[in-house]
């Protein structure tokens, strides 16, 4: 089972989710991804905090979803920033408002300046947490600098 | 260019969705808006370096715009963060 859990995350992680002239994006979480349009926060769905995908997870750990250095970590423990190969700018946000749980619930396992690798652990999240303060748990993972590269395509199967 | 100064009063700080709608609206403008505080300092649009900064509840941030239409994008950015953060 262990063995099972380790293969589904190194296949994972190796699945681009975001693919652009700079590099790919792996997947950092289980569970079902749309297009960041299908995101349910306004905001999000707007391609405000730049384009992506949404993952609606089905595990409570963030792997590294390629090569780089940690840029950003919310004082509020939800949100992990990661600068990676050609200057590409990833957030991870975990959960829809999840900033009013200031902190509660997310165990970020890097700090500022880290150097991480492709399928390194860098957060665990409490679920139970998460519904429990009401909102949605969808992962957000955003190239929040998408409007700099041309042919950015995301979303399931974009290999 | 034009400058001013804001306190955050926003209870979350400056966070991923208030960062992202002020990209948004600073973009409107062909201007560059910074934000500098405690000699760090970020450009609007750029949002990692931004939320990097940990703007809190009760700091004042220095807001630097300059460009062809710094005075209309100064205000601009003036009224969103009155009524946003």
């Amino acid at each position: 089972m262990a063995l099972d859990y380790r293969k589904c995350v190194e296949e994972m992680v190796m699945t681009p989710v975001i693919l652009c002239s700079a590099g790919k994006v792996g997947q950092p979480v289980l569970g079902k991804v749309i297009p960041y349009t299908e995101i349910g926060d306004p905001v999000f769905a707007a391609g405000t905090l730049g384009q992506g995908v949404g993952i609606e997870p089905e595990d409570n750990v963030i792997y590294a979803p390629f090569d780089g250095e940690v840029s950003f970590v919310a004082d509020s423990r939800h949100a992990i920033g990661i600068a990676g190969p050609g200057g590409m700018d990833l957030l991870i946000h975990v959960g829809m408002d999840t900033v009013a749980m200031k902190g509660d619930g997310f165990e970020p396992l890097v700090r500022e300046g880290d150097r991480v690798k492709m399928g390194q652990k860098i957060m665990t999240f409490d679920r139970g947490k998460i519904k429990a303060a009401g909102h949605p748990e969808t992962v957000a993972v955003l190239l929040t600098n998408s409007g700099d590269y041309d042919g950015v395509k995301f979303g399931e199967g974009i290999l | 260019m034009k400058e001013f100064t804001y306190t955050i009063t926003d209870p979350l700080g400056l966070h991923a969705r208030p960062a992202g709608l002020l990209g948004r609206e600073a973009k409107k403008f062909s201007s560059t808006t910074t934000f500098i505080r405690d000699g760090r300092s970020a450009r609007v649009g750029a949002l990692m370096k931004l939320m990097g900064m940990g703007i809190k509840q009760g700091d004042t941030v220095t807001v630097q715009v300059e460009g062809d239409d710094e005075e209309a994008c100064a205000s601009a950015v003036e009224k969103f963060l009155k009524e946003n953060l």
